[in-house]
């Protein structure tokens, strides 16, 4: 579904990404790990288009889009939860909800009913603010926010940033259960018990390249995950 | 004294809806875009200055407010696209830059093309409303309407259309707004579309009541950024309430202190909103809501 | 190709020094070309370079058995005092000695430290009414003191017996500020009560708080000292808060200008007292105005505007200084200019009231004759009893 080859990628004169290579089966559900600075978010504004791709290609379904626009990638089915959640804090949760479903034209109830069943809770507070939300609810408003624009890989960056355990765990819940749905999910996290309840293959990013990758089980477990995170 | 305030009242109203008219533009588009765009003075003298064309080839004053508007709507998209759109990236000190060159351009142009005479469109109302308290003429009620009017117009595109949700997530969160697959372009079209219509309406119907020239804009902009920041910046509603509150503040200044005065009482509200409440009365970003 | 070359070189330099090299004397001149005021500077600038060419088509300007080629160095102040220093500075070092302006009254006190400094340089200002800008050594004016507007509008007061006035004066307007205090000496003199004194801006639009109190006054008249633009504004504000008594503008107000900013029918009744400028004199037939007006229309193919009168005297007055003194040293200039009589000079539009035995300037100051005008239909008209002396050569 996802294949990302030697990608490089940066800011200004700073390279960050130094030729990455990633791939993401159909249905599948890849982890990416790396300590700050390793370039993880990076590689998320990379594949959504939000930085250009200097080097390198990213094909998405069969198709080069390295040089396709935010918006059209959206379209074809890449959507991105961004770190730190980056829900609208002064419009409602169905606002948000609803610009989650903009690349579709008007939302349709019937899409938001299946968020709120996904997630209850925001069904409760779908008049309010998100602002006002804690942070585990506008984490769950950012992923329901993603699955309202259909994804066919939904793109994670450190979801449980900041969030308490209890959050963590129904955020891990929801990915499960999104990916029981058949949607494709790469997960950018520095949480070992997310990465390890979600992801089945994983990537160790280490200073824009691709130290070390593997099943998810296996390398999570392994030295070099130890390795890495001794850095920080 | 004090038997006059009514009528001071009245003419603090009036004065004030002039002024919340034009801050009603700038505020949108420095709200959604973090643009200055201090060229929006200029847009409310192009407004002026077509209607007052139009007006003198014939055609009706009603008529020829809506094609004005229209016509500065074509230059504020091309503003945007031609002095901002390229710069985006490259910090507030160039698009402060950009927005200055742009108003001195457009003030040039408006020079070569209608000289720099005053010249005022003919009021099609002047009919004069007498009360006891005080007289207003049915021009400043159609002025007064017609702020609120644009205020309810920007507010429901804002709330209440497809495009509107769009704008106001691209002022809360760029990226978010990106990531939602929303384009950028379009929503920048679309803002500049309408401060600049706005904006077009206000000179298109002040120009009517007020003397029309090259560089009228400036000083309604200057005042028009006091208000964004009494009101708020991005603040509909703060635009028109700080409008009106600085129009009557000024009249009453010049009525009950000195007209000597009247400028440096605008700029005294102005630093005390800012030191009692730095983001304006009504908070920042309201267009946010 | 080469050889091509030198010979056109040298075809040129011969045409070059055969035909008769006439002297070449620079004007300058500092007017708001551009700019808000750039209406009533770019005409004084266009009056100045029409009276060139004419000079030139004949033959050039004899002074001293020579004949001089008259170029004008247009200096720009955008009537602003910074813009007026940094232009007159240009034209010190063009090596310009002789200045015609400025029109703003703004710039004119801003450039006086420098002229006085320069007595090499002279000026004759052609618009500005500011207090003390004139000091009949190398500087001159004949534009009217701010005084002569004053003391029109109180005669007209006087005339009409009336006892109590309201002012609203242009607190940007330096004339009008500085001269202020002796308005208010000579209305009391005159035995009117000052009922109330307000303020506005050049460029403001709402004077309704000023008019509001104004109105309150009950003043039998309100006087209004700026510019037509804001003067048109007011006199329509003050009509819908329902001021009821005689408005008097002390203004350069063209018919055009004002009928471009009020509809005509509101001005009616409303009276302009100012020295007389161009229009004046055409209503009034002085054949040095309609020879002017005639000219510059064919020129420029529009109006002349008001202030062109100023700067055609200038003009005449400068060069015909510089004849009788047999050259161009501003010294000897300035020292002739002294003595000049109103009749000596050609062309002149405006009728200066000769001063003691028939010289033109006092102290540097020459003395425009003023009048009151009422609006009537869509023009200035003259008020009843009005008649005009021809003063100078016609």
């Amino acid at each position: 579904m996802l294949e990302i080859e030697e990608l490089s990628a940066g800011y200004d004169r700073l390279e960050v990404l130094r030729g990455v290579n990633i791939t993401v089966a159909d249905g599948g559900s890849v982890v990416v790990m790396g300590a700050n600075g390793a370039g993880k978010s990076t590689l998320c504004r990379a594949i959504s288009g939000l930085i250009e791709c200097r080097r390198g290609a990213i094909r998405f379904d069969g198709a080069d889009i390295s040089r396709v626009g935010t918006s059209e990638r959206v379209r074809r089915g890449i959507v991105q939860v961004p770190e730190g959640r980056q829900v609208f804090p002064q419009m409602t949760v169905k606002e948000n909800l609803r610009l989650g479903g903009w690349i579709h034209g008007k939302a349709k109830e019937a899409a938001l009913r299946e968020i709120y069943d996904l997630f209850p809770r925001l069904e409760e507070r779908q008049g309010q603010n998100a602002g006002l939300l804690s942070g585990g609810e506008q984490q769950l408003l950012a992923l329901g926010r993603a699955m309202m624009g259909r994804p066919k890989l939904l793109l994670l960056d450190e979801p449980t940033q900041g969030l308490s355990p209890v959050a963590i765990e129904q955020v891990a819940e929801a990915l499960i259960s999104i990916g029981r749905r058949g949607v494709s999910i790469l997960l950018v996290e520095q949480n070992l018990a997310l990465a390890e309840a979600v992801g089945r293959y994983a990537y160790v990013l280490e200073t824009g390249r691709c130290a070390a990758e593997g099943p998810a089980a296996e390398l999570l477990s392994s030295d070099v995950v130890a390795a890495s995170y001794l850095g920080h | 004294m004090i038997e006059l305030l009514p009528q001071q009242l009245v003419n603090g109203l009036a004065l004030g809806s002039s002024y919340a008219l034009i801050a009603l533009g700038l505020t949108l588009v420095f709200g959604v875009l973090q643009i200055p765009n201090f060229p929006h003075g200029e847009l409310y003298m192009l407004g002026a200055s077509f209607t007052y064309v139009l007006v003198g080839y014939g055609v009706n004053f009603w008529l020829a407010v809506p094609i004005a508007s229209l016509g500065v709507v074509l230059v504020g998209i091309l503003l945007d696209q031609v002095g901002y759109r390229r710069i985006d990236r490259g910090g507030n000190l160039s698009l402060m830059i950009a927005a200055l060159a742009m108003s001195t351009v457009l003030q040039q142009v408006a020079t070569l093309l209608w000289g720099a005479e005053p010249h005022t469109t003919r009021t099609p109302f002047t009919g004069i409303l007498r009360t006891p308290y005080f007289s207003i003429g049915i021009y400043q009620i159609v002025i007064f309407a017609a702020a609120l009017l644009c205020w309810l117009f920007v507010w429901l595109v804002l709330h209440r259309s497809r495009l509107g949700l769009a704008i106001r997530a691209m002022a809360q969160n760029r990226t978010a707004a990106l990531l939602m697959g929303i384009e950028l372009t379009w929503v920048r079209i679309a803002t500049f579309a309408i401060g600049a219509l706005i904006g077009g309406i206000a000179g298109s119907l002040l120009g009517a009541a007020f003397p029309i020239y090259p560089t009228m804009g400036l000083n309604p902009v200057l005042k028009a950024f006091v208000i964004l920041v009494i009101g708020g910046v991005g603040n509909l509603w703060g635009a028109i309430v700080g409008g009106f509150l600085l129009g009557i503040l000024e009249i009453l200044v010049a009525g009950y202190i000195s007209s000597q005065l009247q400028d440096i009482g605008t700029f005294a509200i102005l630093v005390v909103v800012l030191i009692i409440r730095p983001n304006g009365l009504f908070g920042r970003a309201e267009v946010l809501r | 190709m080469k050889r091509l070359l030198a010979t056109a070189a040298i075809a040129a330099l011969l045409a070059g020094g055969s035909t008769v090299q006439a002297e070449e004397l620079v004007l300058g001149e500092i007017h708001p070309i551009t700019g808000p005021a750039s209406f009533y500077g770019l005409v004084m600038s266009q009056t100045l370079k029409m009276n060139a060419e004419q000079a030139n088509a004949a033959g050039g300007i004899d002074i001293g058995g020579k004949k001089y080629q008259i170029s004008i160095d247009t200096g720009d102040d955008q009537a602003q005092a910074t813009k007026g220093v940094a232009a007159f500075r240009k034209l010190l070092a063009d090596n310009v000695h002789f200045v015609i302006g400025p029109l703003a009254s703004a710039v004119a006190p801003a450039i006086k430290p420098v002229i006085d400094a320069r007595p090499d340089v002279l000026q004759i200002i052609d618009g500005s009414i500011a207090d003390g800008v004139v000091n009949g050594k190398n500087s001159f004016r004949v534009q009217a003191d701010a005084d002569t507007y004053n003391d029109a509008a109180i005669d007209y007061l006087k005339s009409k017996g009336i006892k109590s006035s309201a002012i609203l004066t242009d607190r940007g307007h330096q004339g009008f500020r500085m001269s202020e205090q002796r308005m208010m000496k000579s209305l009391k003199n005159a035995g009117v009560n000052i009922a109330a004194q307000e303020y506005f801006q050049m460029g403001d639009t709402d004077f309704s708080a000023q008019i509001t109190k104004l109105a309150a006054s009950q003043s039998e008249a309100l006087i209004l000292r700026g510019y037509p633009g804001e003067g048109a504004l007011i006199t329509k504000q003050a009509q819908q808060l329902g001021y009821k008594g005689q408005i008097v503008w002390e203004m350069g107000a063209p018919p055009s200008t004002v009928m471009k900013n009020i509809p005509a029918t509101q001005m009616d009744g409303v009276v302009n007292c100012i020295p007389r400028m161009m229009a004046d004199y055409i209503r009034l037939n002085v054949p040095n105005a309609i020879k002017v007006a005639d000219a510059f229309h064919a020129r420029y193919g529009k109006d002349a505007g008001e202030n062109a009168a100023f700067s055609n005297d200038a003009f005449w007055i400068l060069t015909t200084a510089m004849q009788k003194a047999g050259g161009v040293e501003p010294g000897k200039v300035a020292a002739v200019l002294k003595d000049l009589k109103v009749t000596d000079v050609p062309n002149l539009i405006i009728q200066y009231k000769p001063q003691e035995n028939g010289l033109l300037f006092k102290n540097g100051q020459a003395h425009p004759p003023s009048a009151c005008q009422i609006w009537h239909g869509e023009n200035w008209a003259s008020l009843p009893g009005d008649h005009l002396d021809l003063t100078t050569k016609n």
